[in-house]
């Protein structure tokens, strides 16, 4: 008792230093606390007529001004044979010419002033962005809504984008991460979900100007649809121009979407989210024969659902992955495979964790959501299975024993480090505001972030690893050189946990 | 309320600044130097909760010593594994049994087995070893985005740091460079192997590329040699190498450090001379030779079967850096042909003739040396020899036609918005002006925009007629395998 007394005064109180003198530790340093704390939303949400949410992040250092169109369209709502309709929707309106301009008068105008006009499209999402200098915003904005509204589709670069994706059907399988990447989904999610589909010959022919029209028409609508600014701009001035042209915006009625929708394009009846149900994973030790001087790999299994975004089996989970896999802290893996073995150079880890609420889930959902749960990495073949089984020792810990409290408060300031960085600058704090809206998360979920985290135990956290982490529901899938792979070090100790191994496609 | 909250946001950006935008955004760099020689460059951002900050050094892989390729990269690896104080648990024990481990090692390294007595050390070792403490050091403090970057002429060390611990990160980095102990020496080995086998080994076009390189600037050519290295080289290299090496590279007077970020002129300054002035250069230290003269490149060619799509990257042999003069026209020659309203998207890929999935144009200029390279792949059937066939003929209708003023007003309003948005980005930013520091000095961010905006016509015939000549070219043709 007495020693730690006397630690303690030296930590709180270190010798004089003289001005010069460097100290002998970063111990001897002393930091004013840190003071960060999230900016508050009030002042920058504004609202179209339509009730299309804006948030106005005014920033005068430099003559640019961001503007972010966010609609919730994404992959998942593309029907079965309709593969890729989504992205192509989103590419072609920016591509393919849009209002009076066809495809070169519109890359020329947009080049001229300078300005990066970009749309696409991800699972979840459809986003337009315009980069544009703040003197040329009018014309930027005119631009924006007339892809918005008016794409045309142009016949020659849908056949020019036909090409190319004929080409990359042709290449997918190049790069062995692709390989990994839509054999993982498959044996996660199983075949029949969304998340298996892959682009296919019969799909690119059916990038027809009327299906991506009719996508359009369908789909694009201002419900659920946000817009993040910020730059050079006057609030006021610029949310009464985009309430002009974004203003009167009200899509078709949910109604007609839905008839068309259950109307479908050939091949299709179900409706995404059934589909999606229906999947089922494929547990256990995959691999894929491709000789190679390197194995990559996929460990893991569907993500999972909370009912809110302030539920404490959230805020455990942040702190679990933290410590499990960090970017910014030595994490477990990290010092495991990298540090003590010298066995990968990188590991990359994400755990989705879906927020729905309750009474909008079904009973087969309850526990996985439609992320994932993936620690990838890439070893020598003859490394694979002692990586591997590092990996699952390293989640069988976590599951079993609970962390010490040094890790925690490591790994709790580590993610408070990370706050300031989502909103370091005038466009990240109106995205970030905006992805909220989007994502149907409560502001105020960034003002508790820090007390909700400080709040989290030992207990909680391996609570958590025992809810999500489902040792019997691995997957892991092998990319490389099998026979090095199945003959590697701890190659028998891995078929005792996952069972032998199995190649992709004799499931 | 609002207004209260739009000022807290604009202070939170650093950007309460009166009245309208300004028209000419200045980066804004402040410059000093300690009496040991190193360079340190502040931009200060006043309400940014984190400091960007980089340690540079005038040095990448162009200096590795001969036979050594790969020596600069590992040492940047080993520089993550502490001092006398951070990483061990009792240096003393520990530097002992260092030097028998090296001396062992050194011993298994020319014998070409590993002895039983080195792994019994390194058992001991490893009691007293702890290979995490740097990174833990940083993580605890909540500094994040540590990295760090072996490039040809330049090898960098990266961090975001909170304001109120920029103390640490000058504690840190300049212990490093003070007493490195390169411990964990043929782990490191390995995770060097590990990532010249993800970057290059295992993508389809990685060691294509490389070879190229190799081809292009020809044997013994500081550039010849991707950072990672030669892996016969890198596998034989000593503990011995890395320190000499470290000692001859890391002199302070070729140290830039660089931070963005709300960090005042004096307090870096003053934390500046504190950690950093410790550094000293011993008289007896080698020195890295330098050049007197730029090597002229081989521009040898290369043609193979990938597993990639059929493509070609053609080289025209150019300037080193410079932000005046022809390299800058060569550059805005890049802007012209690249973007969509750009010659090589409209021409090779949208054009009615199409022959390209992607082509794109870059005017890479380095320290000893630069090229103008162009990169198409192949879309449809079209094999290398169209690809490279549907170039000249385009640069045949520049040449004969020449460039309008259209095209002119659309590069220069492009580079222009382009160098505003370099500097919203502290951590980019941070990078950037050491980048430019070690070329030349960072003003040359500046004065490039100043040159590229008066690119015109005539300029840009000149450049074609003078650098983009086929018979003074190098061809990388790749052709898909069983395409």
């Amino acid at each position: 008792m007495g020693r730690f007394f006397v630690l303690a005064v030296c930590v709180a109180a270190p010798a004089v230093l003289p001005a010069q003198a460097v100290p002998a530790h970063p111990a001897d340093l002393q930091f004013a606390p840190s003071l960060f704390e999230p900016p508050a939303v009030s002042g920058m949400r504004f609202e179209l007529r339509n009730g299309l949410p804006v948030y106005v992040v005014p920033d005068r250092s430099l003559p640019l001004v961001d503007i972010v169109l966010a609609l919730p369209v994404g992959d998942r709502n593309e029907l079965p044979g309709e593969e890729g309709m989504a992205s192509m929707t989103a590419a072609m309106a920016r591509r393919g010419g849009a209002g009076d301009m066809g495809p070169e008068e519109l890359d020329d105008t947009i080049d001229a002033l300078g300005a990066r006009v970009d749309s696409s499209s991800s699972w979840t999402r459809t986003v337009f962005v315009l980069d544009i200098g703040s003197e040329t915003l009018e014309r930027g904005l005119e631009i924006l809504a007339s892809i918005v509204f008016e794409p045309r589709f142009d016949e020659d670069r849908l056949a020019q984008a036909r090409d190319n994706l004929r080409v990359s059907l042709a290449a997918r399988e190049d790069e062995a991460y692709a390989v990994l990447d839509r054999e993982w989904q498959r044996l996660v999610h199983g075949p029949a979900s969304p998340r298996s589909r892959r682009l296919t010959e019969a799909s690119v022919a059916g990038f027809e100007r009327d299906a991506l029209a009719s996508f359009h028409r369908r789909l694009w609508r201002p419900d659920g649809a946000v817009i993040a600014a910020s730059g050079d701009v006057e609030p006021e001035l610029l949310v009464a121009r985009l309430d002009g042209l974004f203003g009167s915006w009200q899509g078709l009625p949910a109604s007609e979407t839905d008839a068309d929708r259950k109307a479908g394009p050939p091949g299709g009846s179900a409706a995404p989210e059934a589909v999606f149900e229906a999947a089922a994973a494929s547990p256990g030790w995959w691999t894929v024969d491709r000789p190679g001087p390197q194995a990559s790999m996929a460990l893991g299994h569907r993500g999972a659902v909370v009912d809110r975004w302030d539920a404490g089996d959230r805020w455990a989970l942040l702190l679990l992955m933290e410590i499990l896999d960090g970017p910014g802290s030595v994490s477990r893996l990290r010092s495991r495979l990298q540090l003590a073995e010298g066995l990968t150079y990188r590991v990359v880890t994400w755990f989705d964790l879906d927020v729905v609420a309750a009474e909008a889930r079904s009973e087969r959902s309850l526990n996985h959501g439609q992320g994932e749960f993936r620690i990838f990495l890439e070893t020598a073949p003859e490394s694979a299975a002692a990586a591997a089984a590092a990996v699952l020792e390293e989640l069988a810990r976590l599951r079993r024993e609970a962390v010490p409290e040094v890790e925690i408060a490591t790994a709790r300031r580590s993610l408070l480090a990370r706050l300031p960085l989502l909103f370091d600058r005038a466009e990240t704090i109106a995205g970030r505001f905006a992805e909220d809206e989007l994502l149907d998360r409560p502001h105020e979920y960034w003002s508790v972030y820090r007390g909700r985290l400080q709040a989290v135990s030992a207990a909680d956290i391996r609570r958590v690893a025992q809810r999500f982490i489902d040792p019997e529901g691995i997957v892991l899938a092998v990319v490389g050189d099998s026979e090095a792979v199945r003959a590697g070090r701890a190659a028998e100790e891995l078929r005792r946990v996952l069972g032998a191994p199995r190649l992709v496609g004799t499931q | 309320m609002r207004s209260a909250a739009v000022l807290a946001v604009l202070l939170l950006s650093g950007t309460a600044t009166a009245g309208s935008a300004t028209s000419e955004p200045d980066v804004g760099a402040a410059h000093f130097e300690l009496d040991n020689g190193m360079t340190f460059l502040v931009v200060e951002r006043p309400g940014r909760p984190l400091v960007a900050a980089v340690v540079a050094v005038r040095g990448g892989s162009a200096s590795d010593p001969a036979g050594r390729r790969g020596l600069t990269h590992l040492v940047e690896h080993l520089l993550f594994a502490g001092s006398r104080t951070i990483g061990t648990t009792d240096w003393e024990a520990e530097s002992r049994l260092l030097s028998r481990w090296e001396n062992l090692y050194e011993r298994s390294v020319r014998r070409g087995r590993t002895d039983r007595d080195l792994l019994r050390l390194e058992q001991r070792l490893e009691a007293l070893q702890q290979p995490g403490e740097f990174a833990g050091v940083y993580a605890w403090a909540g500094v994040v985005g540590v990295d760090a970057l072996t490039r040809h002429d330049l090898t960098t060390f990266h961090a975001l740091v909170p304001k109120e611990k920029i103390e640490l990160w000058f504690w840190m980095e300049s212990d490093r460079l003070h007493g490195p102990v390169f411990r964990g020496f043929r782990r490191e080995l390995q995770v060097v192997e590990q990532e010249r086998r993800q970057r290059i080994d295992s993508t389809p076009t990685g060691t294509w590329f490389e070879l190229f390189d190799a081809a292009y600037w020809g044997a013994g050519h500081p550039y010849a040699h991707t950072p990672g290295g030669e892996r016969r080289e890198v596998e034989r290299l000593l503990p011995s190498d890395a320190r000499s090496h470290f000692e001859a590279l890391y002199r302070p007077d070729r140290l830039i450090a660089v931070l963005v970020g709300d960090l005042s002129l004096p307090e870096a300054r003053k934390l500046g001379e504190r950690y950093f002035g410790r550094l000293q250069t011993s008289e007896g230290n080698s020195r890295i030779p330098e050049s007197k003269e730029t090597p002229a490149p081989a521009v040898g060619s290369l043609e193979g079967l990938c597993a990639c799509r059929s493509q070609v990257e053609i080289r025209y042999p150019t300037l080193p850096f410079a932000a005046a003069g022809d390299t800058v026209v060569l550059d805005f020659l890049a802007g012209l042909l690249n973007s969509r309203s750009g010659r090589l998207y409209r021409e090779l890929v949208a054009g009615e003739d199409r022959v390209a999935y992607a082509a794109s144009a870059e005017h890479a200029s380095r320290r000893l040396g630069g090229y103008f390279a162009v990169r198409i792949e192949a879309g449809g059937g079209a094999g290398p020899e169209d690809l490279t066939a549907a170039w000249d003929a385009l640069l045949d209708r520049v040449r004969s036609g020449g460039v309008d003023d259209a095209e002119l007003r659309r590069v220069r309003r492009q580079l222009t918005t382009d160098s505003w948005r370099q500097l919203e980005q502290d951590a980019g930013l941070a990078g950037r002006l050491a980048a430019a520091e070690a070329l030349g000095g960072w003003r040359q961010l500046t004065m490039w925009l100043d040159a590229a905006v008066s690119v015109d016509g005539d300029d840009l015939q000149r450049v074609v007629d003078r650098y983009l000549l086929a018979r003074e070219r190098a061809v990388l043709s790749l052709t898909r395998t069983g395409g």
